[in-house]
């Protein structure tokens, strides 16, 4: 009976010494629960957003008029015969819902990484085109029956090796244009419309948006508004952002200002040894398809030329 | 000699004991708990007209993971609730069993036993609602499972917190636990402005969307593991300090 008693209490011994040392856990046990939040604040601290980092290498080109990088960037493109492009290639699903809330949650639910190894590069003189046929297939396969009714987002990080780009710019400052091309169709037209849902509000979220100077070179255009701004179903004629590392979000985002904007072209001006990250959101169907090119002067000229006759219609 | 932190018979008496003794509480609870998820599942569906479905699996994950986080926290709360009036107290205190093992069930029940029980109940409530319709049932951990862990870390973190508060405070101590999480919510917002956390940086651990470094590292166990040991800890502690 002694023994039982002796089994079932805990001996008197260990109470009394937590007794004596009540001082002791008492001040362990406030310190573990602060600590548990001062680690958490230093934690949230430390992992602060590395981009202000590059805010001041932005500044130095967002202080340029366009007009001036443009005359500044004469590149000479000699392609290498054996270019390459690493690709790493990211495709959520997104299904349509009506919850935003919810379509955080169902991006991750359908994110799955796809790495198209074998994207078409087609060099052709002083134009670099690369293709992403596989992407529709590997969409496909990912979603096993082929399924139309998804809307997708896809990232493009392409690292564009140094190495391959002759340029002579002071600012090293290069100017890519990029357009977009809708799957289903087959190769757009140059100055044909590509449709994209935008959202610049998810650019202001990524933190880098601010960093970038968005010139619009329709000044008179009226549904131009800078950015920052919420853009409400208008169309940029063009776009140009400025930026080493440049993070292009399209699509909707997670609030409520879900906004679109009809681009039709996308003019990027980036560094060398950059990452172009574009996050490319469709509606309308697959897109599978970016030209890169790499502009000369003089193709950049008649671009501007072009881009402001348009302006004058 | 038996040990006297731990010994198995006695926590088995114990665990038993506590069961008896709460099983109504427990049974109360879950019942206002599914009523509750009931009027809010009526709310949102009818709000939900055009969804591809009645009761979509978003949509179940959204509210399964809204309702834990909720009722987990005030089963939390009430796990001690004995302990904050003085007849009842006594009684919990006196019962012949250590600190560890008392700190030990309830992480038991708090961690484990809870979100079982709690999703064989979500799962009985909306498996009427998935009848003749092709959306599957929200199961947590059938698939995503790296992308669900953020939440139930989350969730051991905070049912930590409510235990220890709960243990802590010795009066009122439910209004204490919401006052002082309320003001720690708004501290943790102005450092959350302050530093501009990169997303990539504090989901590091399930999404690795950035490079990995020293800093991400270190950032990703303070963020994640530490807080929640050191509050598990801060509760035991405090459980054993209060226990005669």
């Amino acid at each position: 009976m002694t023994q039982n008693n002796q089994q079932n209490q805990p001996s008197s011994q260990s109470n009394n010494q937590t007794r004596q040392h009540a001082k002791y856990p008492s001040a362990l046990a406030i310190l573990s629960f602060t600590g548990s939040f001062i680690v958490l604040a230093i934690g949230l601290l430390m992992s602060y957003n590395n981009n202000d980092n590059r805010q001041e290498e932005h500044d130095i080109t967002r202080t340029l008029p366009a007009k001036q990088i443009a005359d500044a960037a004469v590149i000479k493109i000699k392609p290498a015969e054996n270019l390459t492009i690493d690709f790493d290639i990211d495709i959520s699903f997104m299904p349509q819902s009506d919850i935003a809330i919810n379509q955080h949650i169902v991006e991750h639910k359908y994110k799955k990484p796809v790495s198209i190894d074998d994207a078409d590069i087609e060099v052709q003189g002083e134009v670099i085109t690369i293709s992403f046929e596989s992407i529709t297939e590997a969409i496909n396969n990912t979603m096993g029956d082929g399924s139309k009714h998804v809307d997708y987002t896809a990232n493009w990080d392409m690292v564009l090796p140094r190495k391959d780009w002759h340029i002579t710019l002071p600012e090293q400052v290069n100017y890519l244009y990029v357009k977009g091309r809708n799957a289903g169709t087959d190769i757009v037209n140059e100055g044909e419309a590509i449709n994209l849902d935008i959202v610049v509000n998810s650019l202001n979220a990524t933190g880098n948006f601010n960093t970038f100077n968005i010139i619009n070179p329709y000044k008179n255009n009226p549904n131009y508004r800078p950015a920052g701004v919420n853009f409400d179903r208008v169309t940029i004629d063009k776009l140009q952002l400025f930026a080493s590392d440049i993070h292009l979000n399209t699509g909707t985002d997670d609030d409520d200002n879900t906004d679109e904007v009809d681009i039709k072209d996308i003019h990027l001006y980036t560094n060398p040894n950059s990452i172009l990250k574009l996050n490319l959101f469709n509606n309308a169907g697959l897109l599978n398809n970016i030209n890169l090119h790499a502009l000369t002067q003089e193709q950049i000229s008649k671009l501007e030329n072009k881009d402001m006759s348009l302006t004058e219609q | 000699m038996t040990n006297q932190t731990f010994y198995l018979p006695r926590f088995m008496r114990y665990v038993r004991a506590q069961l008896n003794e709460k099983k109504r509480s427990y049974f109360w609870h879950f019942a206002i708990s599914c009523m509750i998820y009931f009027l809010v599942l009526m709310m949102v569906v009818s709000v939900n007209t055009n969804s591809r479905t009645l009761y979509n699996y978003e949509l179940q994950w959204f509210l399964y993971y809204a309702g834990l986080f909720t009722t987990g926290a005030v089963f939390g709360l009430r796990y001690f609730s004995e302990l904050a009036r003085g007849e009842s107290a006594l009684l919990n205190l006196m019962q012949p069993v250590s600190g560890f093992e008392k700190w030990l069930l309830a992480a038991l029940i708090i961690i484990v036993a809870y979100p079982l029980m709690y999703t064989a109940c979500f799962a009985v409530m909306t498996i009427p609602l998935l009848v003749g319709d092709s959306e599957p049932l929200f199961i947590p951990f059938r698939q995503d499972v790296i992308q669900q862990l953020p939440l139930w870390l989350f969730y051991v973190g905070m049912v930590g917190y409510a235990l220890t508060t709960s243990v802590m405070f010795k009066r009122l101590p439910i209004i204490k636990s919401i006052a002082l999480g309320f003001a720690l919510f708004l501290l943790f917002m102005f450092i959350a402005a302050l530093s501009n956390p990169d997303d990539g940086v504090v989901m590091f651990f399930f999404e690795q969307d950035v490079e990995a470094s020293t800093r991400v590292l270190v950032a990703g166990v303070m963020i994640w593991i530490l807080p929640n040991v050191l509050m598990w800890f801060a509760s035991f502690r405090a459980l054993v300090e209060r226990d005669l």
